[in-house]
């Protein structure tokens, strides 16, 4: 995943080992705003798009998230490893994106099979349920920015928009 | 929704039906009845010539009345927000419950009392060589009886005092029956999960209303000045409110902790990091931000330690909503992995280093006692911050007021998450 940023006015990659952080995570917590303006967390499994920096995952029509997502398409996505011993060793990901809900069968389907892939048939039959083809909504999450962090040690890199290779 | 019933104390019925307080609305009628005493007081002092000593206390014990009644009101009113429609048939009835005892005519019994008790006193303490204050009044205006209107308004005054005395103890001890009756249910695995820990912070909060009412009590004292036993009596009376007041308040804490439930309970004790959601408000669109941090809880609120210049405190001065989320990541099967979604609204103590220094200031007990939590949870971490201190950037050593501040989280609504469920479950 080769990703055009930003960092510190300087247009640069995204550097691999953040690239590989993000897909090599399992669940990621996501963050929306619930119609009560307070910021909801939900734990998601979620799958990279081969080629973009698009971060895909899908969810029932009723859940809390899909109707955060239609009232503010914000959202927040963080990965992180945490060392309960050594602070130095705390390295995560939080992401600023923007989302697109899309409705459509093959992109819900397409969705399904690489989360399948990504996390075998017990995982997502068992999170997301069976019954795959209705009541369920593709989400994209598109980057707006992404903080990276090791220790206390911070890297922000702004995502350049439409310019994904 | 309202409650399917007004709950109204005796007071509050009387002013309702009594010209001209069901004219006006709380606190003006409270209000006017403190102009009432006043006026009265002031007419009898000027037409009998009484001394100033007793106008003093008279204006005392009016004053007295007044902050007790708007204290008590506001108390009431506060159980009267609560919208049973909204709770599940167990809290309903319970609540129900508590309130239909709490309102219950017969609280006029204990006041009907104490008003009894302290009649007796005036009228035989001369008799045991005692002197009490109608005599004081009698021997200071050199008369041989004193004047009946005088005699009414001491008496009226003695109720209204009497029947506030009498209303706190009687609230007091319906609180206490309804604390043991709360903590039977929370012991039923099968009743507990009805019963919200948010909800009962909504009743202590109430309590407390009531607590600072008892206070108000204090205000009587100089009235009791010119009556040593009475002044005794009075202050023995105060304290013992406050002393069941308290056990009330506390015993209300120990059972918000076991309201919520057990395996979620072990799961905040034994996690070292939860998700920390705020708002981000700098651009014009409202962007979420969630962040893993280290936290404590101490049974009642969390907090957590941050860098004064770190985006949370920038969106929590902005906007003072925040959530946890603090979940078992199950590593083996992450489809067993469950946790607790905590809503609530922030208070930071100092978002910068002058704010910062006030607040010690003026918390240390408070920031005290959560330095030691995190001393006693994390230990490797602040020697860690220590050891490498120098190789920190400046905003994230663990100085606090220059480069830390604390965030407490007062908790609004609890969600159980389960991996394999759908959406949160509000408890």
């Amino acid at each position: 995943m080769k990703v055009v940023c930003e960092l510190n006015g300087q247009e640069c990659l995204l550097p691999d080992y953040i690239s590989q952080f993000i897909l090599s995570a399992s669940f990621i917590y996501c963050a929306t705003l619930n119609d009560t303006n307070n910021p909801q967390i939900h734990p998601l499994l979620f799958v990279n798009e081969l080629g973009k920096c698009l971060l895909s995952f899908i969810q029932n029509i009723n859940s809390d998230v899909i109707k955060n997502l239609q009232r503010h398409p914000y959202l927040a996505l963080t990965i992180d490893n945490t060392d309960p011993e050594n602070p130095f060793s705390n390295t995560g990901i939080m992401i600023e994106a923007i989302v697109k809900l899309s409705t459509s069968n093959q992109h819900i389907q397409n969705c399904f099979e690489l989360l399948r892939e990504k996390y075998g048939d017990n995982i997502v039959t068992k999170v997301l349920g069976i019954d795959i083809d209705t009541n369920y909504i593709k989400i994209q999450a598109r980057p707006l920015k992404i903080v990276y962090w090791k220790g206390p040690f911070f890297q922000t890199y702004k995502c350049k928009q439409k310019k994904y290779t | 929704m309202q409650p399917p019933k007004k709950y109204k104390f005796l007071q509050e019925h009387v002013f309702e039906g009594t010209w001209p307080f069901s004219r006006l609305k709380p606190p003006f009628n409270v209000f006017l009845l403190l102009l009432i005493y006043f006026s009265w007081g002031l007419a009898l002092y000027f037409t009998y010539n009484i001394p100033f000593i007793y106008l003093f206390a008279g204006v005392c014990g009016a004053f007295g009345l007044f902050l007790w009644t708007i204290s008590i009101f506001k108390y009431a009113k506060k159980l009267r927000n609560v919208e049973i429609e909204r709770l599940n048939s167990v809290t309903k009835k319970f609540h129900v419950e508590f309130l239909e005892y709490l309102f219950h005519p017969s609280s006029i019994v204990i006041s009907i009392a104490v008003f009894l008790l302290v009649l007796t006193y005036f009228f035989s303490s001369s008799s045991f060589g005692l002197n009490n204050i109608l005599i004081y009044i009698q021997d200071d205006m050199a008369l041989n009886s004193l004047p009946p209107l005088l005699i009414f308004f001491i008496f009226l005054m003695t109720f209204d005092i009497c029947y506030r005395l009498g209303l706190t103890i009687f609230i007091i001890f319906i609180q206490l029956r309804r604390d043991f009756i709360l903590a039977r249910y929370l012991k039923n695995p099968s009743l507990k999960a009805y019963f919200s820990a948010t909800d009962i912070r909504s009743l202590e909060n109430s309590d407390v209303v009531h607590y600072l009412a008892i206070s108000s009590g204090l205000a009587l004292v100089p009235l009791g000045y010119l009556d040593r036993f009475l002044m005794f009596m009075l202050l023995a009376y105060i304290m013992f409110a406050f002393l069941l007041s308290s056990i009330n308040i506390i015993y209300l804490r120990i059972l918000y902790v076991r309201a919520i439930p057990d395996g979620l309970l072990t799961l905040i004790r034994n996690s070292n990091f939860a998700q920390i959601g705020t708002i981000s408000v700098s651009s014009s669109n409202k962007i979420p931000h969630v962040t893993p941090t280290l936290f404590i809880f101490d049974g009642r609120d969390f907090f957590i330690s941050t860098s004064l210049s770190s985006k949370k405190v920038r969106n929590l001065q902005k906007r003072n909503k925040i959530t946890l989320f603090i979940d078992s990541k199950e590593k083996k099967d992450m489809t067993q992995s469950f946790g607790v979604q905590i809503m609530g609204r922030s208070k930071i103590y100092g978002h910068d280093s002058k704010t910062g220094f006030l607040f010690v200031l003026l918390f240390s007990p408070v920031l005290i006692r959560v330095l030691m939590l995190f001393l006693r949870k994390y230990p490797n971490y602040i020697n860690y911050y220590w050891r490498f201190h120098e190789k920190i950037p400046r905003a994230w050593q663990v100085l606090p007021i220059v480069s830390r501040t604390i965030i407490k989280i007062v908790p609004e609504h609890f969600f159980y998450w389960k991996a394999s469920r759908v959406d949160q479950v509000r408890f």
